[in-house]
């Protein structure tokens, strides 16, 4: 398939799951009138169902879905393995926990940019200690053990805290947290996560070549004009920046970085630096589709996006652990 | 015209002297051969040359200008080093790999124009790798695989080649034929520089040789000179037939063990 | 010396036992008359003990009993001791009645039986006639049958005397957190219609206790939420969904309706202070209506 045409196909697929996302719901939404409320009536049940309800919804999960897609790739082509991506070597968590600490203990009320900013602090924090872990030239057994270890510390941190916390609802959102939810967001959220969402997709998509490089290892991409620590860096940064805001707002969903470039990546022909967009959009396709999934599917309680997309991308990672054994076989 | 010039090299790793106080220039059309036995620092020296490494002492000019004052970019564009072996982490064609190449050309949006496509196409012609165009790069053949990231390092147009044993593993056909390009790039305002173990070979291709041993220049100069049975006894511990037909040939012939 | 001591070390033994045994023996023949020494192991239980029974009967309450935010007579608990309702804090108080809830600490409740003490259980109220018949029991048990049915009198009527719902009513949603709500066979839902309201949980088809998604409630329409904070300025998702802008929107935007949460919590006469606030409440809101 060529570039174009793919990139073409991805936008189509996104645009179509962001409609079909603003129309479905447990109860029908006469769409129409809805959108012909928005500018007519603006106060109206059904103009506030779409644009106070189902758009913010709908927004988030494609600047999340797209973040992580993108993170993933990124992060893949920097460490020059499919088995990376920023919820497997600790991004994700650190941002979550820093989100937690904010959130729960009164801190956002200093400014509202703090949930953010924090849990971009956590992220870059978190990641560089897997990194710093696992050492410079580390293989990729290293670092994901090492982002194991930092996920495990996070998460009880983050267990401990919620605990901790004044509120006695609290400690029931852990689940939200570690696995990730998008219901009943507002446009302030999406306003919220928005620049900083914007600043991270910039800094990554930005690297595209310097990732083509690294294909032929950190030194000849020197000596093509790449500064392998500066991208190693601006990438973190980038994760830090989109990772950061995406999971303050919606916890850690997980295995999208892991599943979309993967699936891509043939498709691109292998190419780190043309993945990227293709990643962003396939990773927003699919967190979309899961959402659209959680609400159709019938259950009392609704279901977390998150464990829809673990349940898809779980089995999917043991089935890249064992292709890749038989590789090395 | 000297294009690089190495005045007092010395570079230290972990306490340990890689190199010591080398001298080494680079004259346009010049093909440079780096020789030596394994650990002797020829690698060391090269990326020191690309840049890639900063010595402990000592400088690199390039152009009569201090490499280190180059901009990254500039630096890339006029140096190419070609690494050991090279690997390639993902099965991109050998189009695109090639296609790396133009890298230190482009800004950092733009896309490679019909000029950087020009660059590209010649470098694959050149070295007749035209038929694996679209192949996928990681399941050529030593051969060839050779061939495609001497490609990527040409289609910089660079002005000196740095080049870290390309004709290692390859068969003697791939060997001559490589060193063939070598030669023909380093031609006019463009020299090259070039890691090898073949002695014989680099007699016949090399314009000049510099022998190394544990961090330090034996000897320079023409191949007929370098390549004398004493200093290859003294640096591979080897005695050697040399002939001469009109460039010297060895043959190792056995291996003096120090110890006894 | 000590083989010379042990027989009358044995002696002393079977003393104290026929002695502690003689004790249990008596408490539980006195179980049917008034109880001296009542450990409550449950808040509402502990709230009905501190209406009904005299002071001097209640050994310990639950520390639940001390916090501002659970306990309707939290200042008179702080009179008592208390217990986190564990069988070994109860049995040093050696009472002659324990009052249990009826759910949790079922345990708790089978060890103090095996141990021979007695042990009542209080039901949950989810109507009014439960509500009754629990501060009959709990009368009962503490030997003042005549002081619940004063209150059952009273309550009843006070209930009587309001007006039936008219079909104008304005409508309100209990929201708790997590956007859980209630029907009508619950007691926070009686309330509410007997204070004149229509609840939208029952149009959404909420039998007892259920959530209702942001989209249901914002289709319903409220004019009023009523939460009922344990906590107040405390922040969780759950607790920020009433902020939500989809129902602070320019048309909808329904009153905030805040009930103690001691007076929710557990259920006693106190459901009247309740319902009048409820129904202040809709007198307010529907003058307004007027006014405008």
């Amino acid at each position: 398939m060529k570039y174009r045409t793919l990139l073409m196909s991805l936008s189509l697929l996104v645009f179509g799951l962001f409609c079909l996302s603003l129309v479905v719901g447990r109860d029908p939404l006469p769409i129409w009138q809805a959108a012909n409320e928005v500018f007519t009536d603006h106060s109206s049940v059904f103009a506030i169902i779409l644009t106070e309800i189902r758009l913010p919804r709908t927004l988030i999960a494609l600047l999340a879905g797209a973040t992580l897609g993108l993170g993933g790739a990124a992060m893949q082509g920097l460490l020059r393995n499919p088995l990376a991506s920023p919820d497997l070597i600790g991004s994700s968590s650190g941002a979550a926990l820093c989100a937690v600490i904010v959130l729960y203990f009164g801190w956002q009320n200093v400014s509202l940019q703090m949930l953010p900013l924090s849990a971009m602090l956590g992220s870059l924090v978190a990641t560089a200690l897997v990194f710093a872990l696992a050492g410079r030239d580390a293989s990729i057994t290293t670092l994901i053990l090492a982002g194991v270890a930092v996920n495990a510390l996070a998460t009880s941190a983050m267990s401990l805290l919620l605990n901790l916390a004044p509120s006695p609802y609290a400690m029931r959102e852990l689940v939200l947290w570690t696995m990730g939810d998008i219901t009943d967001r507002s446009m302030d959220d999406f306003w919220l996560m928005l620049p900083f969402t914007l600043i991270g997709w910039a800094l990554m998509l930005g690297v595209g070549k310097q990732l083509n490089a690294l294909t032929l290892g950190e030194e000849t991409a020197a000596s093509l004009g790449v500064n392998p620590s500066w991208i190693r860096w601006r990438i973190f940064i980038a994760i830090a920046f989109a990772v950061g805001a995406t999971v303050a707002t919606t916890g850690m969903i997980g295995f999208i970085g892991l599943v979309v470039p993967h699936l891509l990546r043939p498709l691109v022909n292998y190419e780190p630096g043309r993945l990227l967009p293709a990643a962003a959009l396939g990773g927003a396709a699919m967190l979309l589709a899961a959402d659209i999934g959680v609400r159709l599917i019938p259950t009392d309680a609704a279901i977390k996006v998150g464990v829809l997309t673990a349940l898809v991308g779980a089995p999917f990672f043991l089935y890249l652990i064992l292709r890749n054994r038989k590789e090395h076989l | 015209m000297s294009l690089l010039v190495a005045t007092g090299i010395s570079f230290k790793r972990k306490q340990q002297l890689l190199l010591q106080d080398v001298q080494l220039e680079l004259k346009a059309g010049e093909l440079l051969g780096l020789i030596g036995p394994n650990g002797a620092g020829k690698s060391t020296l090269l990326k020191i040359l690309a840049g890639l490494q900063k010595p402990t002492s000592g400088s690199v000019q390039f152009q009569a200008q201090a490499l280190h004052k180059l901009s990254t970019q500039e630096r890339s564009q006029k140096l190419a080093w070609l690494a050991q072996g090279g690997m390639i982490h993902w099965p991109l064609t050998v189009e695109r790999l090639v296609a790396l190449g133009r890298l230190p050309h482009l800004a950092a949006w733009q896309q490679a124009n019909a000029k950087d496509q020009a660059a590209i196409d010649q470098a694959i012609q050149q070295n007749g790798i035209e038929q694996l165009r679209h192949r996928d790069a990681t399941t050529l053949s030593g051969g060839e695989r050779t061939r495609v990231l001497l490609a990527r390092a040409l289609a910089a147009e660079p002005t000196v080649l740095l080049a870290d044993e390309p004709i290692a593993a390859l068969d003697p056909g791939y060997q001559l034929q490589t060193l063939e390009l070598l030669r023909q790039f380093a031609q006019g305002e463009r020299a090259c520089i070039v890691v090898l173990h073949e002695l014989s070979l680099a007699a016949r291709y090399c314009d000049r040789l510099y022998l190394l041993k544990s961090g330090c220049i034996v000897d320079t100069g023409s191949a007929a000179t370098v390549l004398s049975s004493e200093n290859l006894k003294n640096v591979y511990h080897i005695e050697c037939e040399i002939g001469c037909t009109s460039v010297p040939w060895i043959i190792p012939s056995r291996f003096i063990n120090d110890q006894n | 010396m000590r083989s010379r001591c042990f027989p009358y070390f044995f002696l002393l033994w079977r003393w104290i036992l026929s002695l502690l045994l003689c004790l249990v023996l008596s408490s539980y023949t006195a179980a049917d008359k008034v109880p001296k020494r009542i450990v409550s192991i449950n808040l509402c239980a502990d709230e009905l003990l501190l209406l009904l029974a005299d002071p001097e009967q209640i050994s310990a309450l639950t520390h639940l009993s001390h916090d501002e935010g659970a306990s309707y007579f939290q200042t008179k608990a702080l009179n008592y001791p208390t217990t986190t309702g564990l069988a070994e804090e109860v049995l040093p108080f050696r009472p002659d009645l324990v009052i249990a809830g009826e759910w949790g600490g079922i345990q708790t409740v089978t060890l103090l039986k095996k141990l021979g003490l007695r042990v009542e259980t209080l039901p949950l109220a989810n109507n009014m006639q439960q509500v009754f018949s629990n501060i009959e029991l709990m009368a009962k048990l503490t030997g003042h049958p005549e002081r619940g049915a004063a209150i059952v009198k009273t309550m009843q009527a006070y209930l009587a005397s309001l007006p039936a719902a008219e079909a104008s009513a304005p409508l309100a949603a209990v929201y708790d957190p997590n956007g859980y709500t209630v029907g009508a066979e619950s007691l926070r839902g009686q309330s509410m219609t007997l204070a004149g309201w229509h609840n939208a949980g029952e149009l959404a088809g909420v039998r007892d206790y259920g959530a209702l998604d942001l989209e249901t409630m914002v289709r319903l329409q409220p004019d009023a939420l009523i939460d009922s904070p344990y906590t107040l300025n405390t922040y969780s998702r759950a607790e920020a969904l009433a902020q939500h802008p989809a129902l602070r929107g320019s048309r909808l935007n329904p009153k905030m309706i805040s009930v103690p949460s001691n007076r929710t919590i557990c259920d006693g006469p106190w459901i009247i202070d309740t319902i009048a606030s409820l129904q202040s409440e809709r007198l307010k809101l529907e003058t307004q209506r007027l006014l405008q």
